[in-house]
């Protein structure tokens, strides 16, 4: 190196100077140019490496995991030729790491002022079905031991939902079956779609991103719905992201999750308000079939119609019973008057003239003695006489 | 038609429903008024499934 460089470095003025990229040219084997000090030099690397690398995906092995003072993550990320340093906080960590799991991390190299090169890590992304596997056991044990999957936490979603929000890839296969069976079970809907990736180390934030604007916007809507069509498990390995998962449970809207195919079980699944197995499950779970929906209530009209012919049933019973009580009350009271003319007939002085018997009566009214005029009425005569002897 | 939603419809409908299941009323006129407005009720839920389409929005955040 040019030694007037050097003196002339040594005599120029150290602060806040702007900092030349140019000129720094090589001449016979010499640098020209200005002199940096060495903070200057550490920042004309990392304004560099931003402008020309302003962030890197690697993927490797992890080793030397350690958290330090339970806010910082250090570890290294290899292969078989060469390691690199990571740093991250700890706040940023999404994933389960461990030494010897595959991954990949999202990162902004640096070189910090101890002249040490890291990747300032943003994004941590597994890769490898075993590092996914084992990482998904250890935040599932996490997550249950917190409750996050708990029945209790479920809400239950509207019967008829009239806006849904959806978080989806536009071009995924998922989200256009989705599509078609909402438009084949049900009408009058407003969906709205947040295209985000469905896969790929930035995936989970894209999604929690749209989980929060549908949160916070003022035109809420009745349920938030997360697809994705099937893959493999590397794929899908952005729905055990324990930030995700987090946000699916902190979602003040409720939340449906219809990721993959049938059997595949992602965290973000158990955490979910409901679980659909697939994007078309999670349409038929969502809004019903409006042919069956009708016909339902086509029944409804038909059991009602049935309840007004009972009404006209049991009016008519009412009437019955009323008609028989009366007939009834007359009938009582016929038998008691005839069993009254019966007993008043018993003393009729008729019907004791009819059985032969004569009723004799003083004519004016007086004792009867001997020489008095008297009246004697039998049932078919009346005969005056006058008496000849009282005994 | 209405600017009630399918929901508020359905809910009336159940309403008129649990009325006459829960009902020891003989109000034949008043069973045959409910009954008329299921049948509006019913009539007003086709048109609005028959007729409406589902309004998609692609947005990005």
């Amino acid at each position: 190196m040019q030694k007037d460089s050097l003196d002339g470095a040594a005599s120029t003025p150290h602060t806040s100077r702007p900092i030349h990229h140019t000129p720094y040219t090589l001449d016979d084997g010499y640098y020209t140019g200005e002199t940096l000090r060495v903070s200057e030099a550490l920042t004309l690397i990392n304004d560099t490496l931003e402008q020309t690398i302003p962030a890197i995906i690697v993927e490797g092995e992890i080793s030397g995991f350690k958290v330090s003072q339970g806010k910082w993550v250090f570890f290294d990320i290899k292969d078989e030729d060469s390691t690199l340093n990571c740093f991250m906080p700890v706040f940023g960590l999404n994933v389960p790491l461990e030494d010897g799991m595959k991954a990949r991390v999202l990162a902004v190299p640096k070189l910090t002022k101890w002249g040490r090169f890291s990747l300032t890590v943003k994004q941590v992304e597994l890769a490898g079905e075993g590092s996914i596997k084992k990482a998904y056991q250890i935040l599932k044990k996490k997550l249950e031991g917190e409750g996050l999957f708990e029945a209790s936490r479920k809400r239950p979603i509207p019967e008829f939902p009239e806006k849904i929000g959806v978080i989806t890839s536009s071009a995924a296969a998922g989200w256009q079956d989705f599509k078609k069976l909402i438009d084949e079970r049900w009408a009058g809907l407003d969906i709205k779609q947040v295209n985000v990736a469905v896969q790929g180390i930035d995936s989970p934030r894209q999604i929690i991103k749209a989980t929060e604007y549908f949160n916070q916007s003022s035109s809420p809507v009745d349920l938030i719905v997360i697809v994705r069509g099937g893959g493999s498990i590397e794929d899908l390995a952005g729905f055990n992201d324990e930030k995700l998962v987090r946000s699916i449970t902190a979602s003040r809207t409720p939340v449906v999750v219809g990721v993959g195919h049938e059997n595949d079980e992602t965290l973000a699944s158990l955490a979910a308000d409901v679980s659909a197995a697939t994007p078309t499950h999670a349409a038929t779970l969502i809004v019903s079939d409006k042919k069956d929906f009708l016909d339902s209530v086509d029944s409804d009209l038909h059991f009602l119609s049935g309840k007004i012919s009972q009404h006209v049933v049991d009016l008519r019973s009412v009437l019955g019973d009323a008609d028989r009580a009366i007939t009834d009350y007359f009938r009582n009271y016929a038998e008691q008057f005839d069993f009254i003319i019966k007993r008043l007939s018993a003393y009729d002085p008729k019907a004791i003239l009819s059985r032969g018997y004569a009723l004799v009566k003083e004519a004016n009214g007086g004792n009867i003695t001997k020489g008095s005029d008297i009246i004697v009425t039998t049932e078919k005569q009346l005969i005056k006489a006058k008496v000849q002897e009282v005994k | 038609m209405s600017s009630k939603t399918i929901g508020q419809l359905h809910k009336e409908l159940k309403e008129i429903i649990e009325w006459f299941e829960g009902s020891s009323e003989t109000d034949v006129d008043k069973a045959i008024k409910k009954y008329e407005k299921a049948q509006i009720i019913a009539k007003e839920l086709k048109t609005k499934l028959d007729g409406l389409d589902n309004k998609i929005k692609t947005i990005e955040v």
